[in-house]
């Protein structure tokens, strides 16, 4: 596990014991997404009798709470490609798996030769992807995306090159500071390296390591 | 046989989106199929529905009892063709899921969490 401390830039909020915002739109993450409505994401969990874990039980906590005030909420347009994408290989890899009769992919797994190979399997998995996006449609609003040139070499380059967030993570944080969204809702702890965003979460890594560093600037003054 | 209404909002309000909710109503859903009558979710004036609350609600309802009297007993109403598609494949894998020994669960729910944690 990578060590944030050295490399926090936000602000990081501890969903379970802090209010959700009322007011600030907030930018919503792939994998908070991913938790809610991709439907085999907590089908072991809840279709069986095992223990919640904690995205499965706090985000939709946080969520509904963010839903009763009216919070708005936005995706961006990658979150939802990066969504799509996440769904298909995944279904992709369980055909895989069904196909050969094993339990784990392994390297002759290659999901451009699946699709091509079964195509009608392809095409429910699509179907199913975009009646999941048209749920998503319902809930959050799209966060404009219409960038030049220009603006990436302005907004996207400077929000990458200052986190060690991905290349995407970056996209979407400089088109929500474009928007004034400055408040994220994700799972990934890469979001506490990006400046000038409150960041709500579950996740424990960034968390301890907001309030390491929240003591330690205590101490020092 | 009679068939008792449940009116969702009224037990997880308008926005029905985790396993809290799912759970509730699942409950709620269990104690009456258990007494022999008939159950119609009625989900008018619900505004969020996601698969995570499906999965703990009428996904799991389908590992207590045969799918056929299951069917018969079950009813869903005022769900717009989005969110009907939505629980016919809740419907669908929770069929599956039961079906499937412990090994190949376990191994479709470690896919699962691979693919998104690699993303």
């Amino acid at each position: 596990m990578v060590d944030l401390t050295p490399h926090l830039k936000a602000e990081v909020i501890d969903i379970r014991t802090l209010p959700a915002p009322k007011e600030s739109s907030i930018l919503v993450d792939t994998n908070i997404i991913y938790f809610f409505y991709y439907p085999r994401f907590s089908e072991l969990q809840l279709l069986g009798e095992g223990p919640l874990g904690y995205q499965t039980k706090e985000y939709p906590r946080f969520f509904k709470k963010l839903l009763l005030l009216k919070t708005p909420l936005y995706v961006h347009p990658l979150g939802l490609c990066e969504f799509a994408k996440t769904v298909a290989i995944a279904e992709l890899q369980i055909l895989y798996c069904r196909i050969n009769g094993v339990t784990k992919v392994d390297d002759r797994f290659k999901p451009k030769g699946l699709r091509y190979a079964y195509p009608s399997e392809y095409q429910r998995i699509q179907r199913e992807i975009v009646n999941h996006l048209h749920s998503i449609k319902k809930t959050f609003k799209l966060i404009k995306s219409n960038v030049t040139i220009d603006d990436l070499l302005a907004n996207f380059v400077i929000e990458w090159n200052n986190s060690f967030g991905e290349a995407q993570d970056a996209m979407m944080i400089a088109d929500a500071k474009r928007e004034n969204i400055n408040l994220v809702l994700s799972d990934d702890g890469d979001f506490a390296t990006f400046e000038d965003i409150k960041f709500y979460t579950a996740n424990n890594s960034p968390i301890r390591a907001y309030q390491e560093k929240m003591a330690s600037t205590a101490q020092q003054s | 046989m009679n068939k008792e209404v449940i009116v969702v909002t009224a037990i997880c309000g308008p926005h029905c989106v985790g396993p809290d909710d799912g759970m509730a109503l699942f409950e709620k859903m269990l104690s009456i199929l258990k007494s022999g009558n008939s159950v119609c979710l009625d989900f008018s004036s619900v505004e969020t529905l996601t698969t995570s609350f499906l999965n703990a609600s009428v996904g799991k309802i389908f590992g207590k009892f045969d799918y056929a009297d299951l069917e018969a007993r079950l009813q869903l109403i005022n769900l717009d063709t989005v969110d009907q598609q939505s629980v016919s494949l809740v419907i669908k894998n929770a069929k599956e899921h039961f079906a499937k020994n412990q090994e190949i669960r376990q191994a479709e729910n470690d896919i699962v969490r691979k693919a998104h944690e690699e993303d």
